[in-house]
């Protein structure tokens, strides 16, 4: 299971393992948002671990 | 994905440049992105003071950082807008961020004044964003004439500015559409000139280079800009982009080449300007817009 940081504060789970599938899953635009684990940004081709931690970015400012 | 110029592994895919890029090129991408903006638009040169207008989010400290590491004269100019936590955080971000680089600031504080932003929202029947926006030019502009600078710059970047203009097609505004330029002239006494060095680079592009190199900047949105239609048209033009990678950069490219001319307004066509009577600064009626909301709250 990989969890993942959203940009709300909300926890979430899937079991998706490549960065693309988990951005399509949580239905993220791949133009809104950055995925980091640590202190690396990670390509949508990426696979990562199982038990992994991810951090979603969201880039979007606006008002 | 491998980087487009060392083949190490990226940390960032660009598809509308069919190129990935490892931290240390995706840098030199970027700030070539800058480097071009400021020369296609001559935006500014190295004889002139820049004040660079930050919000505490990451694409004006972004651009602060940048200009300064590329050795231009900057001061950033902050304005404390009195929005709660969210401007607490904000400030002192502009604060940590000035004090780390070691890099001059004017501080505008709302509160202090006694015309915090809610209080404004209250007592005059206008939404936040649209009273923040007279504000934040009254006082940009207020800044830019009393310390002589010769160049406000923002961080708008390609995502504002191809949402600006989509919802200006949308109402086919004239007015507005003349002044889409990332270059805007110098107006009258009191305006001037109005650059956006980053207007070649996407939000996630600015984002990117935030996060490799460290900046620290607000990450939470301002509450009151809360269903922004900016927001709907970033939105749409984001799905756009995902199908057809490109499509921001070509909307908004295609319009300078091919119809910002149909909305130029010529100087004799320009209206007649005014001293405010209120505060001297220039005014399109005698009191100008934002003495006039200050009226409002007596």
């Amino acid at each position: 299971m990989i969890t993942v940081n959203m940009p709300d504060g909300k926890v979430k789970e899937t079991k998706k393992r490549r960065v693309a599938d988990i951005m399509k899953e949580l239905g993220l635009n791949e133009n809104a948002v950055l995925v980091s684990m640590g202190d690396t940004l990670l390509t949508p081709d990426l696979s990562i671990e199982d038990g992994s931690e991810i951090n979603i970015i969201s880039v979007v400012s606006g008002g | 994905m491998k980087c487009r110029v060392c083949g190490a592994r990226a940390s960032i895919t660009l598809r509308r440049h069919n190129a990935s890029f490892c931290p240390e090129h995706f840098n030199e991408f970027f700030i070539r992105q800058v480097e071009k903006a400021i020369k296609d638009y001559s935006m500014f040169d190295w004889s002139d003071k820049i004040m660079v207008c930050v919000s505490g989010g990451k694409d004006s400290l972004v651009l602060w950082y940048l200009l300064h590491k590329m050795g231009f004269d900057t001061t950033g100019m902050y304005i404390n807008l009195g929005i709660g936590e969210y401007s607490q955080k904000s400030h002192e971000k502009v604060l940590n961020f000035a004090e780390k680089h070691g890099l001059k600031s004017i501080i505008v504080d709302l509160p202090e004044m006694g015309h915090p932003i809610p209080l404004m929202e209250e007592k005059i029947n206008r939404q936040a964003c649209s009273i923040c926006g007279t504000v934040k030019r009254y006082y940009f502009n207020k800044a830019a004439y009393e310390h002589k600078f010769d160049v406000v710059a923002t961080g708008h970047n390609l995502d504002d500015e191809s949402a600006r203009l989509l919802g200006n097609v949308l109402k086919w505004s004239p007015a507005y559409l003349s002044k889409m330029d990332p270059n805007l002239p110098e107006d009258g006494e009191y305006m001037k000139r109005k650059v956006k060095p980053l207007i070649r680079l996407t939000e996630l592009e600015v984002g990117g280079f935030a996060f490799m190199n460290g900046i620290d900047y607000i990450r939470e949105e301002c509450p009151e800009s809360k269903g922004a239609t900016s927001m709907i048209y970033k939105d749409v033009l984001n799905s756009l982009e995902t199908e057809m990678p490109g499509t921001k950069h070509y909307f908004y490219g295609e319009f300078f080449k091919n119809a910002a001319h149909l909305f130029r307004v010529e100087e004799e066509d320009a209206p007649e300007m005014y001293k405010c009577n209120v505060c001297g600064m220039e005014s399109f009626m005698e009191t100008c817009s934002f003495c006039r909301m200050l009226e409002r709250l007596k």
